[in-house]
């Protein structure tokens, strides 16, 4: 079943019972800047006053804003009458819109708005059973079609005649013809009428989609649906599965804290920053500026993805590494598996994945992201095209055919990885001419999926730096990193063995630290304090 | 760095000769590249010289020297399925 609650910034929240004066200077102090602009939009308590002024400018956050519930009424009638598909689709994810709204955006022609439609908990029952006609049609159009190509096969056996002839093209006609994402909304909106689930139960509940669930566990997970269809589903082998109750997406836990962007800005008035630090904001603990709040309990658990997705922890742990002559940054650039950014260090055996659907707590996969304190640069050099025929095997290459060029790739390859600064005595060195041989070849080859040199810049992640943080505060944030790592919730403690790693790396962690970190159970820490 | 001589950069023709013979059929060529690394890295290491692309230490030579027999063995082999070819088409 699907459920909307109000998406909220849990500090602006505090701040309006708190303090409503101040809470009112800081949404103004929001609206200063752009960046910041777009993250009190997320926020759903946001006046429709400050909403109406994000909307003015140019490139507003429409998702934002849209589905809002202050969004103004007058910029959804337009937006509505202007019909534009993903507007539709935002403008059906807002929790206020009333019926009429409701019944408007059912009239779509755009498949994905009538999803978004049937997933609201206040969607009319006629409005889903009308929606469910649509599916209901192609269905009968998929079975007439497979029925007239094997005559005589029992319609409602057709999926196993299929498979049993070990034909896939019913599951893929299946795939094309059936608009899965909205009969999956449709069955699991508790409004839906009762008949509506009977003519279900005679469509393909078992038929896995993408996330392991099917028809039926969407069924099964309704509580409007009856006993006896959850008997005959039962029956079938179908059971519930875990019920999300966060399929309505929340824009602020994909985006992250508004409040958590103002701790991003140096110039952000240090009043609010210290604000919000009163009521306990995990950034504030980051701070170097911000005063310790006496008996304040923080919970790794709760923050650390605020941490890893506004990047505060890695720009306070990771610059001030490279005065460590054995740390060396890398940046990974693919246009298959996105940007990856990380460090090694000598004896210490970080772990890296960087498959397009792994997680990796050792390094920093957001693509493309701006770092001021980590310029990359992009040009093929000599020691860069060597560093990327280097992680290449050769036999890998050759996959890759001679490429009409009588095989100047693998030429390129086999001199660039027997002359690079990894092997210990090389036969032969390169001339000008095999330097730019090799340049030009690397360049062509690894153009989406290569090493790019990047440099690091700790000035530029200021006011964040480990060593200007005070002692007092440096010992509360490692004993809470460790009392994340020790509660092994998740993959959050793998992150939080990564910051205590990154901690017993930096000069600046002192001896009292140092023997609280040799007492944590990992290979990882007890690595990077026997080599700092 | 060493003068080439004469006699290394006729060797080195002589590889590259080879190089291109072996790499007529890619697929044999990629087959016998994955059991012969070796071999792979020194004949292209001769074409290398060949084209000016690097400048050997004398130890090169005698690593290149030390694979012709091999190679050469492989591309006579070859050319024979070649003419065995040819002989069948007739």
């Amino acid at each position: 079943m699907y459920e909307k609650k109000l998406d909220t910034d849990p500090y602006l929240d505090k701040l309006v019972e708190l303090n409503p004066e101040l809470y009112e200077e800081i949404l103004v102090e929001f609206l200063k800047r752009p960046e910041t602009r777009v993250a009190i939009a997320r926020h759903e308590k946001t006046p429709a006053e400050i909403l109406r002024t994000i909307a003015s400018d140019k490139g507003a956050p429409w998702q934002s804003i849209l589905s809002n519930p202050n969004c103004p009424p007058e910029i959804i009638e337009k937006k509505l009458k202007l019909g534009k598909n993903d507007d539709l689709i935002y403008i059906s994810q807002n929790s206020a819109i009333d019926e009429s709204v409701i019944r408007l955006l059912a009239q779509s022609s755009y498949s994905p708005v009538l999803t978004w439609v049937c997933r609201r908990p206040d969607c009319p029952p006629d409005v889903l059973e009308g929606l469910f006609g649509i599916c209901e049609e192609q269905w009968n159009n998929l079975r007439k079609r497979v029925s007239q190509e094997t005559t005589g096969v029992d319609s409602a056996t057709i999926a196993d005649e299929f498979l049993l002839d070990g034909s896939e093209d019913y599951w893929l006609e299946y795939d094309i013809e059936l608009d899965e994402a909205l009969l999956e909304a449709i069955a699991g909106n508790p409004n839906t009428p009762q008949h509506v689930f009977k003519n279900m139960m005679t469509m393909e509940v078992k038929r896995k989609r993408y996330d392991d669930t099917s028809l039926g566990s969407t069924l099964m997970n309704n509580p409007s649906v009856s006993a006896e269809d959850k008997a005959f589903l039962s029956l079938q082998g179908i059971s519930k599965t875990k019920d999300d109750l966060n399929m309505i997406s929340s824009m602020i836990s994909h985006y992250g804290l508004p409040t958590s962007q103002a701790f991003e800005y140096s110039k952000f008035p240090l009043k609010f920053l210290e604000a919000l630090n009163d009521l306990g904001h995990p950034s504030g603990l980051l701070h170097p500026g911000l005063k310790v709040i006496p008996n304040q309990k923080y919970d790794f658990n709760e923050f650390v993805e605020g941490w890893i997705k506004y990047e505060t922890i890695y720009r306070t742990l990771w610059p001030e590494l490279k005065e460590r002559k054995d740390v060396n940054f890398h940046y990974w650039r693919s246009s298959y598996n996105g940007d990856n950014f990380y460090f090694s260090c000598k004896g210490v055996d970080f772990e890296h994945i960087f498959d397009r659907y792994s997680q990796d707590y050792n390094s920093m996969g957001f693509p493309f992201n701006d770092r001021p304190w980590a310029e990359t640069n992009e040009s093929m050099d000599i020691e860069m095209s060597n560093e990327n025929f280097w992680e290449r095997d050769i036999l890998d290459i050759f996959e890759y055919g001679d490429d009409g060029g009588g095989y100047d790739l693998i030429l390129a390859a086999v001199i660039s990885k027997n002359s690079g600064v990894e092997v210990e005595s090389s036969e032969f060195t390169l001339t000008k001419k095999g330097e730019a041989f090799v340049c030009k070849n690397a360049e062509s080859f690894f153009e989406d999926d290569r090493s790019v040199r990047v440099e690091i810049l700790p000035e530029k992640a200021l006011p964040y730096s480990w060593k200007a943080i005070p002692l007092e505060k440096k010992i509360q944030i490692t004993q809470v990193i460790i009392e994340g790592f020790n509660k092994k919730v998740d993959s959050k403690y793998q992150f939080a063995e990564h910051f205590l790693t990154c901690i017993a790396l930096n000069t600046a962690t002192p001896e009292v630290i140092r023997k609280e970190l040799a007492a944590v159970d990992s290979k990882l820490v007890s690595q990077a304090l026997s080599v700092s | 760095m060493a003068q080439i001589t004469a006699d290394s950069m006729k060797l080195c023709e002589r590889i590259e000769s080879l190089l291109a013979k072996a790499t007529k059929d890619s697929g044999a060529f990629v087959d016998f590249a994955e059991e012969n690394e070796e071999i792979i890295k020194y004949a292209f290491l001769a074409r290398a010289v060949v084209r000016g692309l690097i400048e050997p230490l004398p130890e090169l030579f005698t690593s290149i020297a030390s694979i012709e027999e091999e190679f050469s063995e492989y591309a006579s082999q070859l050319e024979d399925h070649d003419d065995e070819e040819e002989e069948n088409d007739e």
